[in-house]
This record gives structure tokens, C-alpha cells and sequence, in this order.
């Protein structure tokens, strides 16, 4: 039962989290854009 | 004489600068390089590659074909 | 909401300073027009956002990245201006200044780098400056956060306008008050400000102008004369006799060594040298010295007693089997295989944030051009290459800067041929595995192959479809600073954390993605991984790469699952094998012969942009067709290129 729900919620994140992922990166944001901040590449924010 | 013929070291004033590229020149401009402006050449490169010149205390690097188009009198 | 906008020259520190200022990146804002992330911070005292907006020279604007700034001040509200000024350049950065005084809003001047200014030999009587200007100008050492708090107060208290007119003489005055009429009250900017930006032919501006109908008087009132000679002038004149009064000069104190430094690392002969040299200790650095034995530790963390504790608590909550392998085959072994490179990727972004901090980065432009221009771009180009090694979106962003358009577009095509972070996961397993006696050097060959195609086809793109526009080069060498350590920190921090994040993300979905689909089959659960749905779909493309050397159902399951994101590709080979990531490369070793090996690696190194940068060329470029032709040259290129290495390789190996 335990494992059932367990197994249950892995997927559930991993689909929400691929889901999240795959729409922001769309967006051409890299990972640190996606997670609410800016690239911050002195050259490109400077 | 122009920028691009000076030797490393020389100081020169430029009098007339023509014929340079729209963007090139407006980008000289905002940094302060103008006709009656103190140069002084601080490096070259090899096989006719950018300058290094020093204007106004800023460093200042451009092509050797653009900077033969600025002339300089040496002082 | 108090809004004020960070102004000044590139390369004067106001990034760090937006930094020190602000506790947090609040959000990333587009702005109308063109999508590009601006960053909007809090200020520290919670008196209002704080928005940095990209280094310009100019209100007019020649490059991309300063029709941003343009277009701010055209669309976006806000209350006030800080503009930062570099105290060792005051003849420059005050254009811009008056520029910004004469829009209207209340400005702040930030006095940088005033400790640089004195070793330079100059001293500013910074009072003296505020009064003739208007303003409150404040002294500041943006790389130690000195003045920063007395910044805040200002900003806190920045109240109305103070009026700024500079007199241009009677001829531009009069056309001046002219166009300020024919504007009337269909601007609610200042109308003064709009004018002269228009009689500095503004391109901007005039379009703004144009969009509200009164193009026809504008140029009736204008004629066919150009006014920026004179506005220049008058302006120099002011900023001239303004120098005059606030800045004192003496010899000593002045510094030698930056002078020194630079006849070195610029030296028409040992330049290059020394630059190749840097870039290999940065990489022997990462790869060798520090990061692979940084990496060998977490390995045998994750794979030793976080395995065996997982297990343990698997059983004792009396995990089914499904459970069970989900965890360690799948979570454990993907997400885990991924991580074990975090201490060589931030090494890696840690020596590339000290290039950007130091200055370096410019002279690299600079001894890179001669070099460049023989393939038709320019030495700028050589700066987004640059931080493409971190990584690719970031690198495509930073093309921005180059003026021309021929220029930033072949920079944005060859930017994905730069082996980005992500890549370097799966060449430090196979370079590890086969080549482990000069790991360093067969890493390095991949960065350096990357260089030389994205040459290549930087050289054929200038000559054909790209041939009719020359490239320029103008470049401003910054002055030299050490860089501190926080904010070293900070921007190593906040390129790598990306790294970390994706690994609870999209790595982490990949992994259960892919294990999920090695799991089941047509038969059922818990199949022989070679009856298992991704064994069938990687065995329909299979063939394709038989060419290449390494044509098994395994490669090429992942290679597909890189286009997502790069790092993707040793999660699922280390399900595939289903080994801890310790014993992968034992394992490889019995499928690829070392020629094989080299050749997969190319083919990572090339074969695609992944998702986000895809993305980001089509952001940039604002066009689907280079788009498309972004994904499809690099696979030709890397099947070709793969093929010819599996082929040759096999004598040297």
C-alpha cells in the first residue's frame, strides 16, 4: 500500500516537474531563468 | 601620418578623422576619440591586426584599416 | 511602486553594484517589444525595485542590447534614474549623464570606482560635481560595496526634478522649441529631451516621433541637416570646463602595473600563446587537478552510502520491487550519475566568472581579431564563445553586444559548436573510461574541434549566404580589477545553481522517463531490458549510426534523450546498464572500442543544440528558418565528422 502511494507520487512529480521544465525551456530560458531568476552572465546583464 | 603608422609609445593629437565606418565612428565619439584628442599608441598586432590606443585614459582597440584612416600629428 | 532605473557605460560595475543594492532577483520582466529578460531586483531598505538595464554608450542606438535601454525609456514606467558613471572616465560618461538629466526624471549619479580613479592618479571633489549638476552624486567602490548604503538613502529619497538645461546656441535652440511645439501634448515625455534625441538623429526616437503622426512637420521643420556634430560639441564644451573645476590630477600615486600587464597579455606575438595557455590551465584545472578528484568523492558517496541507506530504508518500509528499482535504478542511478560532475561544472563557471570580473575578456577580443577576421567576423565574437563553454543560452544572449547583424547571427549559429557544461558529463565518463591517462588533453581536443568547426562554418557562411555586409571591430578595454570574492562567489553561484536545479527537474523527470520505458515492454513489466520499449524505439534508429561506430539500440536511446537537455544522455545510459555510475565505464569499455568512443563524443559535442537553446536562437534570431537551419547543419556536420574520426581513428587507437 505505502509503496503504491510512494510510487504514485514519484511519478506524479516527475510528470509535473518534465511538464514545468519542458515549457520553460521553450521559452529559451536555461535552468537558472526557469527557476524564477535571470541568467546573470556579467557580459549579457551587464 | 596617421594612428595606424605611429610606433608603440608615441603620443600624437588627431586632426582629421574621414571616410570611417557610420558605426565605428559613432563608437569613437562615445568614447571620447575626436578630432584634437591626445592618443598615444599603446599596441599593435601582427599581420596588420587591431591597434591598442590609449585616449583620455581609456583603452581603446580598433583595426589597423580603420585606424589608418585617422590622422595624427605627432607631438 | 518606487521603480529606478540602473543606467551607465558597460563595464563600470553596475552589476555588481545592482547586486550589492538588491537582496534578490525579484523577477524577470519583459519588457513591450522586444523579449529580453531585464533584471528587476528589491532594493535592500525596501524603498522600491531596482531595474539593470544593459551597458550603453549612447541614448541612440547602435546594437541590440541598447534599443533596449531606448526602449525603456520610451514604454516603461518609472520614477527615477541611477546612473553610474566611472570616475576615471568623466569626459565620456557625463554625454550620458546629461542625456539621462535632460529626460527630466530625478537622477542619482553613482561616482564608481573611485578607488581606481585614485590610483590612476585622480581625485573628484564629488560635492562640488553634485551641485553643478543638480544632482546627488554619491562615491562608490562597487566591487567592496563602499557607498552602496548611501546610494539606498538617496534613491529612498529622490523627490522631484531638478530642472536641466544645457544651452545649445541660438540656431539649435530655435528648432528646439519648433519640434517641442509640433509635439505639443501628444508626448508625455519631456518634450525637450525628445527633440534634441531627435535632432541627434535617435533612430528610435524618430520612429516614436513618426508613430504619432507628425512626421511631415517634423521634417519640414528639420530640412535635410544633421545637428550632432553641434550637440556633441556644446555638450564637451559643458563636461570640459565641468572637469575642469571638480577634478584635480597628480602623477603620484599613479599605478604602472596594469600598463605592464597589458603589454603583456596583448603582445603581438606572446599574446595568443599566453591565451591558449590560460584557457589550458583553466581546463586541466577543472578536469584534472581539482575537479576529478572533487568528483571521485561524491561518487563514492552517492553510489556507496547514500545507496546503501536508500536500500535500507526501502526495506524496512517494505518497498515492492517496482518501488525498489524506480529508486535505485532509476532515481539514484539517473539524477546520481548526473551530479557527480557538480564540483567540475562550477570549478569551470568559477574561472569563467573570474575572466568576465577581471577584464581579461576584452583583450581576448582584442588578440583574437587579427585570427577572426581570416574567417569574416570579429573578435568580439570570440566573448558569447566564451561563456558558451559554461553555457549555450547564456553565450547566445551575450551576441547581443556585437553591432552588426551578419556578425551576431553567424556568432549565434557556431555558438552551439561550444561544448557547454552540460556536454562535459558524458566526455568526463567516456574520456575516463578509455582515454584515462590524459583525460585533460582528450577533454581539451573536444573544445578545441568545436572551435575549429564553428570556424569552418562561420568561413563558409561569409562567403555565401552571408557575404554582402563587412564586419567591424571596436572595443573598449576595460581597466583591470581583481575580482572580489563575493562577487566571484555570487556569479559562480548563479550560473551553477542552474546546474543543480535541473537535476531536480528535468534530469530527474528524464531519468524516471526513460527508466519507466526500460522497465516495460510488450510483454509486460519488468521485461530483459533488451525486450523493452526504449530497447525497440533505439533499435529502430539504431542502424543510422552503425556508420559512426556505435550504432546499438543503447547510444542511440540516448542520444535522443539529449536534445532535452545534454546531461540527459549519461542519466539514461547509466539505467540502460543499470550500474552505479562508478562501474559505467567498465561497462562501456565492452561495448565501444576507444575510436567508437571518440567518435559518440563528437557526435554529443555536435549533433544538436539542446531544447533551451533552440529556444533562444529563435528568441534572438526572430526567425524560423536560421532556426531550423540551427538544428539541422550541426547533425550533417556531426554525422560527417563522426564518421570520418570512427573511421580514422581505428589506426591511431
Amino acid at each position: 500500500m505505502a509503496s503504491g502511494i510512494i510510487t504514485a507520487l514519484i511519478l506524479g512529480y516527475a510528470g509535473y516537474a518534465f511538464y514545468k521544465s519542458v515549457k520553460k525551456k521553450s521559452q529559451g530560458k536555461c535552468g537558472s531563468c526557469s527557476s524564477g531568476d535571470s541568467c546573470n552572465s556579467a557580459k549579457t546583464c551587464d | 601620418m596617421n594612428l595606424g603608422s605611429l610606433s608603440i609609445n608615441d603620443e600624437a593629437v588627431i586632426v582629421s578623422i574621414s571616410d570611417i565606418d557610420e558605426i565605428v565612428m559613432r563608437r569613437l565619439n562615445s568614447l571620447g576619440v575626436k578630432i584634437g584628442s591626445a592618443v598615444c599608441l599603446s599596441q599593435k598586432t601582427l599581420f596588420g591586426g587591431p591597434c591598442i590606443f590609449e585616449c583620455q585614459g581609456k583603452q581603446v582597440s580598433i583595426r589597423n584599416k580603420d585606424a589608418i584612416k585617422i590622422k595624427v600629428a605627432q607631438v | 511602486m518606487n521603480k529606478t532605473a540602473l543606467l551607465g557605460y558597460p563595464n563600470i560595475g553596475k552589476t555588481t553594484l545592482f547586486n550589492s543594492l538588491t537582496n534578490s532577483y525579484e523577477y524577470v520582466g519583459n519588457w513591450s517589444g522586444v523579449t529580453v529578460e531585464k533584471k528587476v531586483g528589491n532594493l535592500h531598505n525596501n524603498s522600491g525595485k531596482l531595474i539593470d538595464l544593459p551597458g550603453m554608450y549612447d541614448l541612440a542606438p547602435l546594437s541590440k542590447d541598447e534599443e533596449v535601454v531606448m526602449n525603456f525609456f520610451l514604454n516603461e514606467k518609472f520614477n527615477s534614474v541611477l546612473n553610474i558613471i566611472d570616475a576615471n572616465h568623466l569626459s565620456t560618461n557625463l554625454h550620458l549623464t546629461i542625456q539621462a538629466l535632460e529626460f527630466g526624471k530625478p537622477v542619482i549619479v553613482g561616482l564608481n570606482m573611485v578607488d581606481v580613479a585614485k590610483r590612476n592618479g585622480f581625485t573628484i571633489n564629488d560635492s562640488l560635481l553634485s551641485k553643478r549638476l543638480g544632482v546627488t552624486s554619491v562615491p562608490t567602490i562597487a566591487r567592496t560595496g563602499e557607498g552602496c548604503s548611501e546610494l539606498l538613502n538617496e534613491i529612498a529619497c529622490a523627490g522631484e526634478s531638478q530642472a536641466f538645461e544645457l544651452d545649445y546656441g541660438v540656431e539649435i535652440e530655435s528648432l528646439i522649441s519648433q519640434i517641442t511645439k509640433i509635439i505639443g501634448v501628444k508626448s508625455g515625455h519631456n518634450k525637450r529631451w525628445l527633440s534634441i534625441q531627435f535632432l541627434l538623429n535617435n533612430n528610435m526616437v524618430i520612429s516614436y516621433l513618426e508613430g504619432l503622426g507628425i512626421k511631415n512637420e517634423l521634417k519640414a521643420a528639420l530640412g535635410n541637416k544633421s545637428f550632432n556634430g553641434e550637440i556633441v560639441k556644446k555638450r564637451e564644451e559643458y563636461i570640459n570646463s565641468l572637469i575642469e573645476e571638480v577634478v584635480t590630477f597628480s602623477e603620484e600615486g599613479k599605478v604602472e602595473w596594469p600598463a605592464k600587464v597589458d603589454a603583456l597579455v596583448t603582445h603581438r606575438i606572446f599574446g595568443l600563446p599566453i591565451f591558449l595557455f590560460i584557457m589550458y590551465l583553466v581546463f586541466q584545472a577543472t578536469f584534472t587537478w581539482i575537479g576529478a578528484p572533487l568528483s571521485d568523492i561524491v561518487d563514492g558517496f552517492i553510489g556507496g552510502t547514500f545507496t546503501e541507506l536508500t536500500e535500507k530504508v526501502l526495506s524496512a518500509i517494505g518497498a515492492s520491487t517496482l518501488l525498489h528499482d524506480l529508486v535505485v535504478n532509476g532515481i539514484i542511478a539517473g539524477v546520481g550519475g548526473v551530479l557527480v560532475f557538480v564540483p567540475q561544472i562550477f570549478i569551470l563557471f568559477l574561472f569563467i566568472s573570474f575572466l568576465e570580473d577581471s577584464g581579461y575578456m576584452s583583450r581576448i577580443a582584442v588578440v583574437m581579431d587579427r585570427f577572426m577576421d581570416v574567417f569574416g567576423l570579429n573578435g568580439k565574437s570570440f566573448i558569447p564563445m566564451i561563456i558558451s563553454f559554461g553555457c549555450n543560452v547564456p553565450g547566445i544572449m551575450a551576441a547581443r553586444s556585437i553591432e552588426q547583424k551578419k556578425d551576431r547571427l553567424i556568432t549565434i549559429l557556431t555558438a552551439p559548436f561550444m561544448s557547454c557544461s552540460a556536454r562535459l558529463p558524458v566526455y568526463v565518463l567516456f574520456a575516463g573510461a578509455f582515454f584515462s591517462s590524459n583525460q585533460g588533453t582528450i577533454v581539451f581536443s573536444l573544445y578545441v574541434l568545436g572551435i575549429v568547426l564553428a570556424l569552418i562554418v562561420t568561413k563558409i557562411l561569409s562567403l555565401t549566404i552571408l557575404k554582402d555586409e563587412k564586419s567591424i571591430f571596436i572595443v573598449e578595454l576595460p581597466q583591470y580589477n581583481l575580482p572580489h570574492a563575493k562577487t566571484l562567489f555570487r556569479s559562480t553561484w548563479e550560473k551553477g545553481k542552474n546546474f543543480i536545479h535541473k537535476a531536480g527537474t528535468i534530469i530527474f523527470a528524464g531519468s524516471i522517463g526513460i527508466w519507466l520505458i526500460s522497465y516495460f515492454g510488450m510483454s509486460g513489466a519488468n521485461v530483459e531490458m533488451n525486450d523493452s520499449f526504449l530497447a525497440a524505439i533505439g533499435g529502430f534508429f539504431a542502424p543510422i549510426f552503425s556508420p559512426l561506430g556505435f550504432g546499438t539500440w543503447q547510444a542511440t536511446a540516448a542520444l535522443i534523450t539529449g536534445f532535452l537537455a545534454k546531461e540527459v544522455v549519461v542519466s539514461s545510459m547509466a539505467i540502460i546498464y543499470a550500474v552505479s555510475d562508478d562501474t559505467l565505464g567498465a561497462e562501456m569499455i565492452k561495448i565501444f572500442t576507444p575510436a567508437s568512443a571518440y567518435a559518440f563524443m563528437v557526435f554529443i559535442l555536435l549533433y544538436i543544440p539542446c531544447l533551451a537553446t533552440v529556444a533562444v536562437i529563435y528568441r534572438e534570431t526572430k526567425s524560423k528558418m536560421w532556426t531550423i537551419i540551427s538544428m539541422a547543419y550541426p547533425l550533417v556536420v556531426a554525422y560527417v565528422i563522426a564518421f570520418i574520426i570512427n573511421k580514422v581513428g581505428q589506426f591511431f587507437f
